[in-house]
């Protein structure tokens, strides 16, 4: 028998109302502060290319105002003075991030990694003077594994805790009492953990092997982070690539050693390397970068430059570089095996056939799904455009500048600085060497497994004449 | 009648209740709002004229890098070893007759009356006719005599020393005020919290004894910025960027010019507060009316004073022509390039400030007030100092960026004959070459500060244009200029 | 009607009932302050047997001052009160229904203990407060146990004297029997605590006693509980007795000599499931007053009543265990202790269907049902299961404002929407208690 007209009922629906309420306003606020997308708008796409976003935020990105405080928290973490920009992070005039980082609203603001961070060249032609940055370059100045470490260092003090940062919070910006709650009990004791375990899953195969100084990278992050294949303790350290003109590298073979076919997966595949997720991944923004890149025009050499001898220099490419190096080149953009270019090897045994077929078969459900992954056993001979600055040489940056390049491997410089964007006119390549090289750059030394310089002799032999004539024709590239 | 139905005295109850919730509500309303008035709520005094509002008033320095007043005021009787005379007074600070604080000192109230810097403090300067002449205090000149570091250093000095304890401090303040149970209570807690944040300063600003000292009248702008905003470890930045503290009369025109000596600033509302920051304020404490009414104020109505006594008008007027076709391109305000930045390359005056402002800097003056809509979005690191217009030039020796160069007279001779060593702080007129007296080591027991031009940062060189003028037609510059 | 099987009577080894229909035990404060009984008391009783209910189960009778649990309800603690329940009997055997008064003791559930009784502490099994309202009580001796297990063998001898038709221990419900008998409250380390045997030995000490004083021939039925939910309410109490020890122990009191059991459950009065249905915590509110002084914890429990924003939580905590069973809560467990006995078994909690008590009573679960409140509704229910109602046109709603009222008011039913929400209706149908009176004109 029931008994629910009595005034005990009544009061019973009003109370599941007012529960009803409350639970509708807290999954809104939930919603709200944590999910909530407000999709940016660019005035261009190469605002997008420096600030937007690849779909990093979501699975890696820092709180907006955890990542404005760790410089100033923990500057003992940093290599010098400047922040983010110790660790070569290029600032424009008036931005609010530097180039390669994006602000994105999901709930919060968090920011995240993109493309520009690593494919943008900084370059100074005087010591005081302020950089000039050129948008799908190489970079010369960014660590992004250094960038990583700071993160996991900061995390593991003890002064990374709600006190302590909302203190540093506070002198900045006085938040909302929301917000406040919001980043003292959720926000930071949460990143600190998922920091300490990304150090832990993501990135325990750092420790073991050579740095990769500015500029560098290798293919673990693929191998190990994103399809979670066992570390097979190979060491690929590589420079980064240019990505301008990428309409003329159709049909070539993409990435130093020519491991996918095709640009459209060597983009997204990137995205992922830089903390994307599947499903977090910006495919529409990328897709918008990759269609700019196609037409991204490189650089010209904005130094003097000796016509006469350029023109020596022209005879001398054509005859002895052309096949391999320039448009129309029987062997531009092949795979040269690697017991021919004699370069180091660490880099062609760090893919093996095993990482291409499970790139392969990764996000296989997802329309945009890899198919043109593969192994190659050497290196790809790249167009040159903008070879000025895309120093220092072969692929795995152990070569400081063209002029040392032209030089047999007994004469090439064994330790040098990279990091320095300071050009160097004399020998085409940024200053590595010198007081200021030191303090600013990293401490390159090709004894160190997958830094070696041998290889790529050709040219060496040429009289010191022609060298210079060739070199004075490298930079109209 | 139904289930719902409430007996005549429980309806009752429940009226009651509604009352009584609304009582304890408003009690405790009433606890809250004392509460944040008490520790919360920031009050400043408040300056209806507006020259009362620019010396006293506060512009938001206090809440977080302020001093308790009480222990302001008893530092000087406690340490007066730590400095030069007696008082503040003794570091250059203006006391106008009558008035508790120097010119320069705002006070406001959060839990305790605190004291800080405002705009004042270095942009109001003295001026005297003579030895034996009372000075005249002009708003927005340099502060000619205030000597920065060492109030910094006063002041930190005495929070390093040993008797600088809770039951040393309230017993002093006790000789001006009676302090009742609650308030001893809070300035014991105010006297270790000033302490500590003092101490930290003086971490923070260590790297500032390695570098040669400010003297009156100057200020390393941005090294400070860099620890105390940025915390950037300054033992590997081995810059100097001193600077003579800038006029700040008649800004209208100067909208839209590269401000800063290097020029790296084309924002007057960035500029302002970014000089507040420098001044103690932070982005959260910053208190934007007021700094709102004295900017309103120095754009459009304050200007610098003419020149007080009588000139050659000939003289002048010879001058006039010299300027017109040498300087004033750079220099006036009609002038092609006036507030453009000269190349250090073509003007070749000491680097050391151009250089102190470096990219790294620039860079992050990007993050400062973030997330408010006045982010500083206009820093940009130049490649050499700034032309400035040289309205009331004759109060704002010395000259150069650096304050290096003693008198105008001087700025017309060539590098190697402009004096090597002079004193600054001294406030009497120079008449006859332009700025102030500056071949006078002390006055009546002060001892005025020893420039030594070489040392780093305090080059005399470049700015060569007008050296190899004829003599008279220096003389005639000169009078010239001061009239502007 | 012949083939009902609720009107065959039902043979205990001393009684035969005309049918199955037993009015349970209840009552209001009707009778005398000091115990002595009164016309209203006779009034109530004879409403029922008019009704036609084959027996009348007195509500608790305190077999001492001490054990009382409200004042205003006769008792049989002396022999000075045999005349009147001499009286009562008559009066329900002239409507042929038998009538059994409950023997009782309070323990510590003592309601409101009276002024015999103020500056005394009540008698339990235990010296821990009482945990709802807080009661205040002393463990027992030996010597007040044997005397108390005299208690209820002089009152079963008075009763029979009173030519009564037996009696029934209050062994269920929390009161001092279930203060023994349960491993929730039960704390001692003598041979009256600790294993179920030794917590059992109280009753089976009254059960013989009682034997023993009235002989073989006289018809003596225990109230039990089926399972006690001590953690209905109080999440962090123990669990109390189960199933299988209820089993147990009503093995036992048919070795000891009972004649039928009765089964209950709760181990407090009133609990969440006991009387199953609603908390009229409103009405709560107008006569919880009655208790403040008892306890140590009621004053904290009046805000929950008085304060509207509290009230949910407290009805939260009543609430809590409760399921949607009303009517045959208690029926699975009296079904399980029935497959272990030989004599006959009832059971109460929310009876009221027809249909389902002929189920109950054919399925095994039980031999009779005893009704209280649905009675109180419904007095002539019987009689309108004779005229072929499956369940009365006014039936009662199980919303406990007549156990709410009882501490301070008359009892009866006062839920006025069973009265087209005239609340005079109501009140004058309570007040007919007391017609009619001894005084009044003829």
């Amino acid at each position: 028998m029931s008994s629910s007209q009595t005034s005990g009922g009544k009061s019973k629906r009003r109370f599941v109302a007012g529960l009803l309420v409350i639970v509708g306003v807290l999954a809104f606020g939930v919603w709200y502060k944590f999910f909530r997308v407000v999709t940016v708008k660019y005035d261009s796409v190469e605002e997008e290319f420096k600030y937007g976003s690849i779909g990093t935020e979501s699975p890696t990105g820092l709180p907006y105002w955890i990542w404005i405080v760790l410089p100033r928290m923990f500057p003992d973490k940093l290599p010098g003075p400047g922040g983010y920009v110790a660790l070569g992070a290029s600032w424009e005039a008036g931005h609010e991030l530097p180039i390669g980082f994006s602000k994105m609203t999901i709930g919060f603001e968090r920011v995240g990694m993109n493309c520009a961070g690593c494919h943008t060249t900084s370059v100074r032609t005087n010591p005081n003077d302020p950089p000039k940055f050129y948008l799908g370059g190489p970079t010369s100045r960014f660590r992004a594994q250094d960038y990583a470490r700071f993160l996991f260092a900061c995390a593991h003090d003890p002064r990374f805790n709600s006190d302590d940062m909302m203190n540093a919070i506070g002198y900045s910006y006085k938040l909302s009492w929301i917000d406040s709650l919001l980043y003292r009990y959720i926000l930071i004791p949460q990143t600190r953990r998922a920091l300490l375990k990304s150090e832990k899953v993501d990135y325990y195969w750092m420790p073991e092997r050579p740095d990769w100084g500015p500029g560098r990278t290798d293919m673990n992050p693929f191998q190990r982070q994103v399809l979670k294949l066992p570390d097979d303790h190979t060491i690929g350290s590589t420079d980064m690539m240019p990505i301008w003109k990428e309409r003329t590298h159709e049909g070539m073979f993409h990435h130093s050693d020519g491991l996918n076919t095709t640009l459209v997966e060597s983009v997204r595949s990137a995205a992922l390397a830089a903390g994307a997720t599947k499903d977090s991944i910006n495919i529409a923004g990328l897709d918008r970068i990759q269609a700019w890149l196609l037409d991204l025009p490189s650089p010209k050499y904005p130094y003097a430059i000796n016509a006469e001898s350029a023109a020596r220099g022209q005879h001398i490419f054509e005859a002895q570089c052309a096949s391999c190096h320039a448009p129309g080149g029987a062997r531009l953009g092949n795979v040269i095996p690697v017991t021919e270019v004699g370069t180091d090897r660490h880099r062609v045994d760090h893919w093996p056939q095993s990482s291409a077929d499970a790139f392969n078969h990764y996000a296989q459900n997802y329309p945009w799904a890899f198919h043109h992954f593969r192994s190659s056993n050497g290196y790809v001979t790249y167009p040159l455009d903008g070879l000025w600055l895309r120093g220092p040489y072969l692929h795995n940056g152990s070569v400081p500048s063209l002029a040392d390049l032209l030089k047999p491997v007994a004469d090439r410089p064994t330790i040098f600085y990279r990091g320095y964007d300071l050009f160097d006119q004399q020998n085409v390549g940024f200053v590595s060497a010198g007081p200021a090289a030191q303090q600013e750059g990293f401490r390159y030394d090709t004894s160190v497994p997958g830094n070696g310089n041998q290889g790529h002799v050709y040219g060496t032999d040429l009289a010191p004449e022609s060298k210079r004539d060739l070199l004075e024709y490298l930079k109209t590239l | 009648m139904t289930d719902n139905d409430l007996t005549p005295v429980e309806q009752t109850d429940r009226q009651h209740d509604r009352r009584l919730i609304l009582i304890i509500g408003f009690l405790l309303s009433l606890a809250a709002l004392y509460f944040v008035k008490t520790f919360l709520l920031s009050e400043p005094v408040v300056y209806n004229d507006i020259t009362q509002h620019f010396k006293y008033g506060s512009i938001g320095s206090e809440p977080v890098n302020g001093i308790p007043y009480w222990i302001w005021k008893v530092l000087p009787e406690m340490f007066p070893e730590k400095l030069p005379g007696s008082g503040y007074a003794s570091l250059g600070f203006i006391y106008e007759p009558g008035k508790d604080l120097p010119i320069g000192i705002s006070k406001r109230r959060l839990t305790v009356d605190r004291v800080g810097l405002n705009c004042a403090v270095c942009h109001t300067g003295t001026v005297r006719e003579s030895a034996s002449s009372p000075p005249r205090i002009v708003l927005g000149m340099p502060a000619n005599t205030v000597q920065l570091q060492n109030y910094v250093r006063f002041l930190t000095d005495c929070a390093a020393d040993g008797r600088f304890t809770a039951d040393n401090v309230v017993r002093q303040i006790e000789t001006h005020i009676h302090l009742n149970f609650i308030d001893r209570l809070i300035y014991r807690q105010a006297v270790w919290l000033t302490r500590e944040g003092l101490l930290q300063r003086k971490q923070l600003l260590a790297f500032m004894d390695t570098r040669p000292d400010w003297g009156p009248g100057r200020v390393d702008t941005f090294n400070p910025y860099k620890a105390t905003q940025f915390n950037f470890p300054m033992q590997d930045d081995p810059t100097v960027g001193t600077t003579d503290l800038p006029s700040i009369w008649n800004q209208k025109p100067r909208d839209g010019m590269h401000l800063h000596w290097d020029g790296d600033n084309t924002s007057l509302a960035e500029r302002d507060k970014s000089a507040a920051l420098g001044a103690g304020v932070t982005p959260v404490s910053i208190d934007l009316r007021s700094i709102t009414r004295i900017e309103d104020w120095i754009r459009n109505v304050l200007q610098p004073p003419a020149y007080p006594y009588p000139v050659n008008a000939a003289l002048a007027a010879k001058g006039a022509v010299i300027y017109k076709e040498q300087c004033s391109h750079c220099h006036a305000f009609e002038g092609t390039d006036v507030g453009q930045v000269t190349a250090l390359s073509e003007i070749n005056t000491d680097p050391s400030r151009l250089n102190s402002f470096t990219y790294e800097l620039a860079a992050n003056m990007n993050t400062l007030f973030a997330g408010y809509p006045y982010r500083f979005s206009h820093f940009q690191k130049t490649t050499g100092y700034a032309n400035v217009p040289l309205d009331g030039v004759w109060l704002r020796g010395p000259y150069l960026h650096n304050g290096s160069v003693p008198s105008l007279r001087d700025l017309l001779d060539p590098p190697e004959s402009r004096p090597k060593v002079f004193y600054r702080g001294c406030n009497i007129l120079d008449r006859e070459k332009g700025g102030f007296v500056s071949d006078m080591p002390e006055e009546n027991g002060n001892k005025y500060f020893r420039y030594d031009t070489t040392l780093p940062g305090n080059g005399n060189g470049g700015h060569l244009y007008g050296t190899r003028l004829a003599p008279a037609d220096k003389e005639a510059l000169v009078e010239y200029l001061k009239t502007l | 009607m012949d083939k009902d099987i609720i009107f065959q009577p039902l043979k205990f080894p001393n009684l035969t009932v005309k049918n199955r229909i037993f009015r349970s035990n209840i009552s209001g404060r009707f009778d005398n302050y000091d115990g002595s009984g009164s016309y209203a008391r006779i009034n109530w009783e004879e409403k029922f047997a008019k009704g036609g209910v084959g027996a009348i189960l007195s509500s608790f009778t305190p077999v001492h001052i001490r054990g009382r649990i409200l004042p205003n309800y006769a008792t049989i603690d002396r022999d000075e009160r045999i005349p009147f329940w001499r009286e009562l009997g008559k009066r329900v055997h002239s409507h042929d229904c038998k009538f059994i008064m409950q023997l009782s003791h309070s323990g510590r559930q003592q309601d409101i203990s009276g002024i015999e009784n103020f500056f005394k502490k009540s008698l339990s099994s235990t010296s821990k407060p009482e945990p709802i309202h807080g009661f205040l009580c002393q463990a027992m001796t030996r010597e007040e146990i044997h005397q108390t297990v005299q208690d209820f063998a002089d009152g079963a001898r008075r009763a029979r004297l009173a030519g009564l038709d037996g009696v029934e221990l209050h062994g269920a419900n929390g009161y001092l029997i279930t203060q023994f008998l349960s491993s929730a409250v039960n704390d001692r380390s003598d041979e009256y605590g600790g294993s179920l045997e030794n917590r059992a030995r109280f009753v089976l000490d009254i059960l013989r006693a009682i034997r023993k004083e009235v002989g073989k021939d006289f018809h003596v039925q225990v109230k039990t509980n089926g399972i006690d939910h001590s953690d209905a309410v109080l999440f962090w109490g123990k669990k109390g007795n189960t199933l299988d020890e209820a089993v147990q122990v009503t093995r036992w009191m048919e070795e000891a000599g009972a004649d039928a059991v009765h089964i209950s459950t709760g181990s407090s009065f009133p609990h969440p499931l006991n009387p199953p249905g609603d908390f009229p915590i409103d009405w709560t509110y107008r006569t919880y007053d009655a208790l403040l002084a008892s306890g140590i914890y009621t004053f904290s429990r009046y805000i929950f009543f008085r304060y509207s924003a509290l009230r949910p939580l407290f009805t939260y905590l009543w609430n809590r265990t409760k399921g949607k069973v009303v009517e045959g809560i208690n029926a699975d467990a009296a079904r399980t202790i029935k497959q272990n006995l030989k004599i006959p078994v009832l059971c109460t909690g929310g009876f009221q269907t027809a249909s389902y008590i002929r189920k109950v009573i054919n399925e095994g679960y039980c031999d009779a049902v005893s009704i209280a409140r649905s009675l109180v509704a419904n007095p002539d229910l019987p009689q309108q299961f004779v005229a072929g109602k499956d369940l009365p046109d006014r039936p009662c709603t199980y919303c406990n404002k007549c156990l709410v009222n009882a501490p301070k008011n008359p009892l009866g039913c006062y839920e006025v929407s069973r009265f087209d929400g005239d609340y005079d209706k109501m009140m004058r149908e309570i007040m007919t208690v007391f017609e009619p009176s001894p005084f009044a004109a003829d």
